[in-house]
C-alpha cells in the first residue's frame, strides 16, 4: 500500500508541475503581422497615399464609359446593368467603402501623429481625408461625417447633409494646412521620404489645399454653401496659389516593372511581358469622333492604335458585341495618359487645377483675364499629355473657330463657362472622370451619347450612385433616415 | 433466444427438487472472448434470489444445493448454468443483433448504454465498409440520426462537411472533434484513415456527452476505435482488393437546338458565328458549316450543324479507384497496409493514399500499455482548373472530344482552336497542374495502472504530425507567327509559364492524465474521475511563387523574371484543462452523472483565459425498475434519459486580440514601407462563447428487441458568440470582432431498427431508419443589428433560422408579380437583396435495409434531405454561354415575361398579357440586368433522394473451401455508391449537396465543381 501512495503522489505532482509553469499560455503574440503597437504614422501614410491615388487609376472606369470617353470592346458580351443605368446597391460600392476605409486610416494616422507631436503627418492626414470624403459627397450627397470613424463609440454613424459635410471638409483642410505650415520637419520622422506626394514641400501642400478648396467652391457654384469672394480672399491671403503650370498632386512610391503604376497596369500593358492588360475599355465613338472632327492632336494621346493596326477605332456604348469591334480591332487608352509603368499616379492634375482656375476666373472669383486662364488650361492639357511643342500645338488648336474650342466673343459668362466645360471634358479623358461627371451634372453643357443598350429604355445617365447594400444591412436606420434614393431623381446638393 | 430460455426455465422449475441445503458460490462472468462482463444479473433459478455482478464481472451468491443459476446481462444471451464448483467461470455470449453494448464515451471510457443520460450512436466497422467507401465519412453518410455529412464537391478529393445536430456557431467551427483511439485529432484525419482498420465508431452527438473534451467537444465527437489484435492469439491475415469505376451520374440540362452565335438578324433570329463561344446562333439544320478560322495550311474545319448528343459526357473519363488491403492480426498485435489509387473522371487527375498502421498492447500485471502508429502518405496530381466552364463554352455542334491532342492536332492547337474567346478545355487542364504530397503520422500511447482494485490511473499521449508540400505549374504557350496575324482573339499575347510552391507543417499534441475510481456500496455504485489535459497545436506554412519563367519548361523559382511572391504564416495555440466527474448508480437502473471542467486557453486575453462549465445527466432503466415492465412480454428494454450541460468554446484563431496591420498592396517599393490596418478589427476583450444544451430521450426495445427505437429532443442555446460582425464602412472598418448574437439550435432525432423485419426461412430482412429534424432560430444579433452576413448569400437574421439566403430578385409588385417595362417588356433587378429559404436541410431521413439469404447479404443506404434551398452558381454561367435548357425554353423567340405586370402610366400595375420582351434569346437570357444577375432564377429546392450505397456480399460457404485448409474465409462483393439521385424538376443543374465551401455558408455551387459521379465495382476479401 505504501508503494501505491507514492505512485499517487508522484502522479498528482506530475500534473501540478506541468500545470504550474507560469508562462505556459503566454504565446499569443502575433508572429505573422504587425499590430497597432508596432505602427507609427511614417509606416502607414505611404500606403494611404497609394490607395487614394489608386482610385483614380481604375475606380471610375464605369464613369469613363457612361460619360463618352470609353466603351466596351466588341469581344465582350454587354454589361447590361451598367449599360441600362439600372444600377443596384452593389454597383460602384467600392466608391463608398474604399474612401471610408482610407479616410479611416488617415483618421488613425491623425490621432497617432497628434499623440507623437508629428504635426506634418497630422496635417497631411486631415487634407487627404478631406479629399477622399469630398469625392464621396460628390457621388452620394448625404453621408456620415460627424459621427463617422468612431469604432468604439458608434458603429452606426448617422448621415450628415452633403452641404454640411462640405463645410466640415473646408474647415478640415484649413486646419490641416495650419498644422503643416507650422510643422518642424525634424520632429516628423522620415517625412521627406514618406510624404510621397510632395516630399514635405510646404508650398506644394498649400497649393494642393487651396486647389481642393477651389474645387469645392466650383462644385457648389450654383449654391450658397460658401461665399466664394470671402474664401478666395483667404486663399489669396495664404499666398501659395494653386496647382497648375506643371505642378500636379502626384504620388510616386517608386513604381517599377515589378510594381508598376496602377493606371498603367489596369489600362495599358503588363510591364514585364508587354501583354495588353486592358482588353475591355476601348475608345468611345462619342469622344473619338468629336475629337477627330475637331482635328484635336491629343486624340492619339488619349487613345492608342488598335493591336491589329489601322486607324483609331472606337465602339458605341451599349452596342452588341461584334468581331469587327473586338479588342484587337479597336483602340485602348493612349500613351499620353498611360505614359509608362514608372509614371507617378495623380491625385489632382495640373490640368484639372488649371481648368478650375479658368472657371473661377470666368466667374470673376479670381481676378485676371479669363481667356488667358482658359488658354493656359488648354495648353496645360497639351503639355501634360506630352504633345510635342505643346504650347504651339495648343495655340494652333485654339484657333479653331468651333464653339467647343474658340473663346466666345460674347460677354455672357455662361458662354465662357460652356467652352471651358467642353475643353475640360476633352482634357480630363481617362484622367479625372469623377470631375467630368461633376461638371456634366452641374453645368449640363456636355451631354454624352446615351447607352444604346435596349435594356436602358428611357433612362438618363444616373445623377448619383445608390448607397451600398452594406449600409442598408449594417447601418439600416441611419441610411433609411436619408429617405428613399433613386439614382435618376435624387441629386447631390450642388446639382441644381 | 430469450423465449427459449424462459421455456427452459419453466421446465426445469417443474422438475426441481424442493429440499436442498444452502451454499455460497463466488464466480466470474465472462464473455466468449474471455473478457469480464460487468453488472450481469445472477438469479437462482425459480426464486427471487438474485445478485448483481460487479464492474469486473465478479459475483457472490448464496444458493440452495443443486440449484441452477440464470445469468442475464444487457446485450447478452441469457443462459442457465448448473453449478458444479464454488468458483465457476460462467461464459455468456453476445447477442447477435444486440441493441445494447458497450459504448465508448469521452476519454475512451467504456460505459454500458443504460448508464448514459445522453444520446450516442454506434456504427460498426462492418456497416461502415459494406460499400467499400474510400473515406470513412462516405461510409457514415445516412446511417446515424443527427449526423449530416455533405459531400460538397467531386473529383479525387471529394471534400465533405460534417455536422452533428446543426450548428452552434454562426461563423466559427461547427464540425465535430475526431478522436482516434482516445487521441483527439483534427477532423481532416478522417480522410487519412483506412476504413478497414476501424473496429467501430461511436458518435457522441451532443455537447453533454462530450463535455469532458472541453471546447473541442462542443460540436460532438466522432470516436474511432481501430482494430486491435485478436484475443485468442490465432493469427489472421486478411487480403482484399476493391476496384471501383466512376462515371458521371448526370450533367445539367442542356438545350439541343441552337449552335454558336451571339447576335441576331433583323428578324430577331440568331446568327451563326463560327468562332463564337456563346450559343445564341440559329437553329441546328444539319447542314455542313465552317467551324473556326482556317489553319496555317489554309485548311478549313467543317462540321455538321447539329447537336452532338452525349459529347459533353465524353469529356469526362471513367475514373478508377483501386484499393488493396493487407492486415495481420494476432494476440495484442495488429498490422495493416492499404494502398488506394484514384484516377478521377477528369482524365489525368490522380490521388493516391498509402496507409500503414500498427497497434500493439501489453499487460504486465497491474500495468497495461497500448501503442498505435499510423502513417499515411497522400500524393495527388490534378488539374488546377477542371475547365468545366470552357466545356459549357463549347457549342453542341462542336466535336469537343476531338481536341484532346492540342500539342499535335492542328484543330486542337491553341493556334487554330475554333473558339476565339475561350481556350480548349483539354489545353487548360493539361497546362495548369497542381501536384502535392502530404505525410501524416498519428501516434498514441496509453498507459494504465491499477493502483487499487477500485482505482486506476491512466496517462495518454497522442500526436498528429503532418508535412505537406505542393507545386502548382502553368505551362507556357507561344503562338505561331500565323496565329499571331490570323486575327484570332488575343493570339498576340503569348502565355508565359509560372510556378508556385508551398510547404506546410503542422502538429497537434495532446496529453491526458486521469484517475478513475469505482466502488459499490450495497445497491449504490459510485464512479468518479479526476484529470487534467493539455493540447498544443502548431502550424506553419510558406509559399513562394514566380511568373514569366525564362525557360518555359523549367518550373523552378530561380527561373523566374521579376520579384518572387512570398508568404509565411505561423500559428500556435495551447489549451489546458482540469476536469472531474462523479457518477452514481442505484441498483443498476438509476444513474446520475455530474461533470465539471475548467479550461485555460492561450487565445483569450490574459485577464480572461480561464472559464468553467458544469453538466449533469441522468438515466432511468424503467424496464428494470418497474416490475410490470420487467415482466412484460412486449417491452424488453425501456430507458429514459436527460441531460443539461454548459460548454465553453473559443472560436478564435491564434493572435486574434490585437488589431493587425498588413503590408499594403504593392509595398514595399524598394526601401519604402507601407502598412495598412486590417479592415477587420480584432478585439482585445473577447470572451469565450457558451453553449447551454438540454436533451431528453428514451430508448425502447419491444418484441424481444425486434423493434427498437431511440428518440431524442434537444435544444442548444448558443450565446456570447465570437463573431466578426460587419459594420457600417463609415466607421473606417468593415467588420469588428465581438461577443454577439444568440441563437437557439433545436431538433428531434429518431433511430428505428427492425431486426428482423421479415424472416422467411433463410431470407432475413432488417431495416434501420433514422430521422432528423433540425431547426434553429436567431434570437438576436448585435446592438441594433438585425442580421449578419457570413458570406455566400447566407445570413443570420433575427427571428429566422440560421442561415437564410438573401439574394437578388426581380422588382415585384406587392403581390409578387414581376414588374416589367411597359415598352421593352424587360424586368429589372430589385436593388436590394431579398430573403429566400434556409440554406441547411431541415429534415434528413435515412434508411438502411439489408437482406440476408444464406451466404448473400444485400445492403442499401438511402437518404432524403429537404427543407432547404440551393443557389446554382452554375446556372447563370450556362445562361451566359446559352447551353442551358433554360435559355432555349422559349425557342429564342420573344415572349411575355411570365406572371408579370407593368405600370399603365398612372402608377397602377396591370397584368401583362401583351408586352413581349424586346429580345427572347441572347438579349434576354445573356443579360445580367434581365436574367443572369437575378439570383432568384437559379434558386431551387435542395431536396434530394439519394441511393448512396448498394452492396451485395457473398461469403463463400466454409464447405466450399474445405480443401484449401489455410483459407479461413473468402467474401466477394459487388458495390455501388451514389447510385441514384432524385431531384425536383426545378433543379436542372446539379447535386444540391454541392457547395463551393466546406464552411458554414452552404448552398452555393459553381461551374468549377465537376458533375456528380456514380461509382460501381467489386471487392474480394480473403482471410487466412
Amino acid at each position: 500500500m505504501l508503494k501505491t501512495k507514492y505512485l499517487m503522489i508522484a502522479f498528482f505532482a506530475g500534473l501540478a508541475l506541468v500545470g504550474c509553469k507560469k508562462d505556459y499560455l503566454d504565446i499569443n503574440k502575433n508572429p505573422n503581422t504587425a499590430t497597432a503597437a508596432d505602427i507609427t504614422p511614417d509606416l502607414t501614410i505611404t500606403a494611404q497615399f497609394t490607395s487614394t491615388a489608386g482610385r483614380n487609376a481604375s475606380g471610375y472606369d464605369f464613369l469613363g464609359r457612361w460619360l463618352g470617353y470609353w466603351s466596351a470592346a466588341g469581344s465582350y458580351s454587354r454589361s447590361t446593368v451598367e449599360m441600362s443605368y439600372n444600377i443596384t446597391t452593389d454597383f460602384g460600392a467600392g466608391l463608398f467603402e474604399g474612401p471610408y476605409y482610407t479616410s479611416g486610416q488617415y483618421k488613425s494616422i491623425e490621432a497617432k501623429s497628434k499623440e507623437l507631436g508629428w504635426t506634418f503627418y497630422e496635417g497631411i492626414s486631415k487634407i487627404m481625408g478631406a479629399y477622399e470624403l469630398m469625392n464621396v459627397v460628390d457621388i452620394y450627397n448625404d453621408v456620415p461625417y460627424k459621427t463617422a470613424f468612431d469604432l468604439v463609440g458608434n458603429i452606426r454613424p448617422s448621415y450628415d447633409k452633403g452641404e454640411d459635410v462640405y463645410k466640415g471638409l473646408f474647415a478640415q483642410i484649413d486646419a490641416g494646412l495650419v498644422l503643416i505650415k507650422a510643422a518642424d520637419i525634424n520632429v516628423n520622422k522620415n517625412i521627406k521620404t514618406r510624404d510621397i506626394m510632395f516630399a514635405a514641400d510646404k508650398v506644394k501642400w498649400a497649393k494642393f489645399a487651396n486647389t481642393l478648396k477651389l474645387k469645392m467652391l466650383i462644385h457648389t457654384s450654383k449654391t450658397t454653401t460658401f461665399t466664394p469672394a470671402t474664401e478666395i480672399a483667404k486663399i489669396n491671403a495664404e499666398g501659395s496659389g494653386y496647382l497648375g503650370n506643371g505642378i500636379s498632386a502626384n504620388v510616386q512610391p517608386g513604381y517599377s516593372a515589378d510594381r508598376p503604376n496602377p493606371f498603367y497596369s489596369s489600362h495599358m500593358f503588363n510591364s514585364i511581358t508587354g501583354v495588353e492588360n486592358d482588353n475591355y475599355n476601348r475608345a468611345n465613338n462619342f469622344s473619338l469622333n468629336l475629337m477627330t472632327s475637331l482635328n484635336d492632336p491629343r486624340t492619339t494621346y488619349f487613345y492608342r492604335a488598335p493591336r491589329n493596326g489601322g486607324a483609331l477605332r472606337g465602339t458605341t456604348y451599349g452596342s452588341d458585341p461584334l468581331t469587327a469591334n473586338s479588342s484587337d480591332n479597336t483602340s485602348g487608352v493612349g500613351s499620353g495618359v498611360g505614359k509608362s509603368f514608372t509614371m507617378p499616379m495623380w491625385v489632382l492634375t495640373s490640368v484639372e487645377a488649371s481648368f478650375l482656375v479658368a472657371e473661377a476666373t470666368a466667374r470673376g472669383w479670381i481676378t485676371g483675364d479669363a481667356q488667358t486662364a482658359y488658354n493656359n488650361a488648354v495648353t496645360e492639357s497639351f503639355s501634360w499629355l506630352g504633345v510635342p511643342s505643346a504650347a504651339g500645338a495648343a495655340s494652333t488648336y485654339l484657333l479653331n473657330p468651333n464653339a467647343k474650342i474658340a473663346w466666345p466673343t460674347t460677354t455672357n459668362p455662361a458662354d465662357k463657362i460652356a467652352v471651358i466645360a467642353w475643353q475640360k471634358y476633352f482634357a480630363l479623358n481617362g484622367i479625372s472622370m469623377l470631375e467630368t461627371w461633376n461638371d456634366i451634372r452641374r453645368l449640363k453643357v456636355v451631354a454624352p451619347d446615351l447607352s444604346i443598350a435596349p435594356e436602358r429604355g428611357s433612362n438618363p445617365i444616373p445623377s448619383r450612385l445608390l448607397y451600398p447594400s452594406s449600409e442598408y444591412q449594417y447601418n439600416t436606420a441611419s441610411v433609411n433616415a436619408v429617405g428613399a434614393i433613386n439614382q435618376f431623381t435624387s441629386k447631390v446638393f450642388w446639382d441644381k | 433466444m430469450r423465449k427459449l430460455a424462459t421455456l427452459l426455465t419453466m421446465s426445469l422449475l417443474l422438475s426441481m427438487t424442493t429440499f436442498a441445503q444452502t451454499r455460497t458460490v463466488s464466480g466470474q462472468i465472462k464473455n466468449d472472448k474471455g473478457e469480464s462482463v460487468p453488472f450481469a444479473t445472477i438469479t437462482e433459478l425459480g426464486t427471487k434470489n438474485a445478485v448483481k455482478a460487479d464492474a469486473n464481472g465478479a459475483f457472490k451468491i448464496g444458493v440452495k444445493e443443486k440449484s441452477q443459476l440464470s445469468i442475464s446481462a444487457t446485450g447478452f444471451n441469457s443462459r442457465v448454468f448448473s453449478i458444479n464448483s464454488n468458483n465457476p467461470v460462467l461464459v455468456i455470449t453476445t447477442k447477435e443483433e444486440e441493441m445494447q453494448e458497450v459504448v465508448v464515451t469521452a476519454l475512451g471510457i467504456s460505459k454500458q448504454p443504460r448508464q448514459l443520460g445522453y444520446s450516442t450512436a454506434k456504427v460498426s466497422g462492418k456497416d461502415l465498409t459494406t460499400a467499400k467507401a474510400v473515406n470513412i465519412q462516405n461510409g457514415l453518410t445516412g446511417k446515424v440520426s443527427g449526423l449530416n455529412i455533405a459531400t460538397v464537391n467531386n473529383g479525387v478529393f471529394a471534400d465533405t462537411r460534417i455536422t452533428l445536430r446543426g450548428i452552434r456557431s454562426l461563423t466559427g467551427n461547427n464540425q465535430p472533434l475526431l478522436v482516434i483511439d482516445g487521441v483527439p485529432v483534427g477532423l481532416g484525419y478522417l480522410n487519412r484513415l483506412n476504413p478497414n482498420d476501424v473496429d467501430d465508431i461511436n458518435i457522441l452527438k451532443g455537447a453533454s456527452a462530450a463535455s469532458l473534451y472541453g471546447p473541442d467537444g462542443v460540436n460532438g465527437v466522432i470516436i474511432v476505435k481501430t482494430k486491435r489484435g485478436t484475443k485468442n492469439g490465432t493469427p489472421v491475415v486478411t487480403v482484399s482488393n476493391t476496384t471501383q469505376f466512376e462515371k458521371v451520374l448526370f450533367l445539367p440540362k442542356f438545350q439541343k437546338q441552337f449552335g454558336q452565335g451571339s447576335a441576331i438578324d433583323e428578324n430577331g433570329i440568331g446568327v451563326y458565328d463560327q468562332i463564337e463561344n456563346q450559343q445564341y446562333g440559329d437553329e441546328f439544320d444539319g447542314s455542313e458549316r465552317e467551324l473556326g478560322r482556317p489553319n496555317d495550311k489554309g485548311e478549313q474545319q467543317k462540321v455538321p450543324y447539329s447537336a452532338l448528343i452525349g459529347e459533353k459526357e465524353k469529356y469526362f473519363a471513367t475514373g478508377i479507384t483501386s484499393q488493396n488491403d493487407v492486415s495481420i492480426s494476432a494476440k495484442d498485435f495488429y498490422l495493416s497496409a492499404q494502398d488506394v489509387n484514384i484516377a478521377g473522371t477528369l482524365a489525368g487527375d490522380k490521388n493516391r493514399r498509402t496507409t500503414f498502421s500498427f497497434k500493439a498492447a501489453k499487460e504486465y500485471g497491474k500495468f497495461n500499455a497500448d501503442f498505435t502508429l499510423t502513417y499515411t502518405k497522400s500524393q495527388y496530381d490534378v488539374a488546377s482548373n477542371g475547365a468545366y466552364w470552357e466545356v459549357f463554352n463549347t457549342a453542341q455542334n462542336v466535336p469537343l472530344t476531338k481536341y484532346k491532342d492540342w500539342r499535335n492536332d492542328t484543330w486542337a492547337s491553341p493556334n487554330h482552336y475554333f473558339n476565339d474567346y475561350y481556350t480548349n478545355p483539354y489545353f487548360i487542364k493539361d497546362r495548369q497542374r497542381s501536384r502535392g504530397t502530404s505525410n501524416d503520422l498519428i501516434a498514441s500511447t496509453t498507459l494504465t495502472y491499477k493502483i487499487l482494485p477500485w482505482l486506476n490511473a491512466t496517462y495518454r499521449a497522442g500526436t498528429t504530425v503532418s508535412n505537406s508540400y505542393s507545386k502548382n505549374t502553368s505551362e507556357a504557350f507561344t503562338y505561331s507567327p500565323y496565329a499571331r496575324t490570323s486575327g484570332k482573339y488575343n493570339t498576340t499575347n503569348d502565355i508565359f509559364a509560372s510556378v508556385s510552391d508551398g510547404q506546410s507543417a503542422s502538429s497537434r499534441i495532446t496529453s491526458e492524465a486521469f484517475l478513475t475510481g469505482q466502488k459499490d456500496f450495497g445497491k449504490f455504485n459510485v464512479d468518479g474521475l479526476v484529470g487534467q489535459s493539455y493540447r498544443e497545436t502548431f502550424s506553419k506554412s510558406m509559399g513562394v511563387s514566380g511568373s514569366n519563367l525564362i525557360i518555359p519548361t523549367l518550373y523552378n523559382l530561380s527561373n523566374r523574371t521579376g520579384e518572387p511572391g512570398a508568404s509565411e504564416s505561423f500559428s500556435e495555440t495551447k489549451l489546458m484543462g482540469v476536469f472531474g466527474k462523479v457518477a452514481f448508480g442505484y441498483d443498476n437502473w438509476a444513474f446520475l452523472e455530474v461533470t465539471g471542467r475548467n479550461d485555460w486557453d492561450s487565445r483569450l486575453p490574459k485577464s480572461g483565459q480561464s472559464f468553467f462549465y458544469p453538466g449533469a445527466s441522468a438515466s432511468l432503466v424503467l424496464s428494470d425498475a418497474i416490475e410490470a415492465i420487467k415482466n412484460s412480454n412486449l417491452i424488453s428494454y425501456l430507458k429514459l434519459r436527460g441531460s443539461v450541460s454548459k460548454s465553453g468554446n473559443v472560436n478564435l484563431g491564434a493572435y486574434s486580440l490585437d488589431p493587425t496591420y498588413g503590408v499594403a498592396g504593392g509595398f514595399p517599393y524598394g526601401s519604402l514601407p507601407g502598412f495598412t490596418a486590417s479592415s477587420s478589427v480584432n478585439n482585445p476583450g473577447i470572451k469565450p462563447e457558451f453553449v447551454n444544451s438540454k436533451e431528453v430521450g428514451f430508448e425502447v426495445s419491444i418484441l424481444k428487441n425486434r423493434i427498437s427505437l431511440e428518440a431524442t429532443a434537444y435544444t442548444q442555446e448558443n450565446s456570447n458568440q465570437i463573431l466578426s460582425i460587419q459594420i457600417s464602412r463609415s466607421t473606417g472598418y468593415s467588420s469588428s470582432l465581438v461577443n454577439a448574437a444568440n441563437f437557439t439550435n433545436k431538433g428531434l432525432e429518431f433511430d428505428l431498427k427492425l431486426t428482423p423485419l421479415v424472416s422467411l426461412g433463410a431470407l432475413k430482412v432488417n431495416v434501420k431508419t433514422n430521422f432528423t429534424l433540425q431547426d434553429s432560430k436567431v434570437n438576436s444579433v448585435y446592438e441594433g443589428l438585425n442580421e449578419v452576413g457570413i458570406g455566400n448569400g447566407n445570413f443570420a437574421i433575427t427571428g429566422y433560422p440560421a442561415f437564410m439566403f438573401k439574394l437578388t430578385d426581380y422588382k415585384r409588385d406587392t403581390e409578387g408579380h414581376v414588374i416589367v417595362d411597359a415598352k421593352t417588356g424587360y424586368p429589372s433587378q430589385n436593388p436590394t437583396p431579398v430573403m429566400f429559404g434556409r440554406t441547411m436541410p431541415k429534415y434528413i431521413f435515412g434508411v438502411n435495409p439489408s437482406f440476408e439469404y444464406k451466404s448473400f447479404t444485400l445492403t442499401v443506404t438511402a437518404d432524403y434531405r429537404a427543407g432547404h434551398q440551393v443557389y446554382h452558381g452554375i446556372g447563370p454561367d450556362m445562361d451566359f454561354t446559352g447551353i442551358s435548357a433554360r435559355s432555349g425554353e422559349n425557342g429564342r423567340m420573344r415572349f411575355i415575361m411570365p406572371n408579370s405586370v407593368y405600370d399603365d402610366g398612372t402608377g397602377k400595375y396591370v397584368p401583362n398579357t401583351s408586352v413581349l420582351v424586346r429580345a427572347g434569346g441572347y438579349g434576354f437570357y445573356e443579360a445580367t440586368a434581365t436574367n443572369r444577375g437575378i439570383n432568384s432564377n437559379y434558386i431551387t429546392s435542395a431536396a434530394a433522394w439519394k441511393i448512396r450505397e448498394i452492396a451485395l456480399t457473398y461469403d463463400v460457404p466454409a464447405a466450399a473451401m474445405r480443401k484449401a485448409k489455410f483459407v479461413k474465409g473468402v467474401s466477394l462483393g459487388l458495390v455501388a455508391r451514389n447510385v441514384f439521385t432524385f431531384l425536383p424538376s426545378s433543379n436542372q443543374w446539379t447535386d444540391p449537396e454541392f457547395s463551393n465551401t466546406t464552411g458554414n455558408a452552404l448552398g452555393i455551387n459553381s461551374s468549377s465543381i465537376l458533375p456528380p459521379n456514380r461509382l460501381y465495382g467489386f471487392n474480394i476479401s480473403t482471410r487466412f
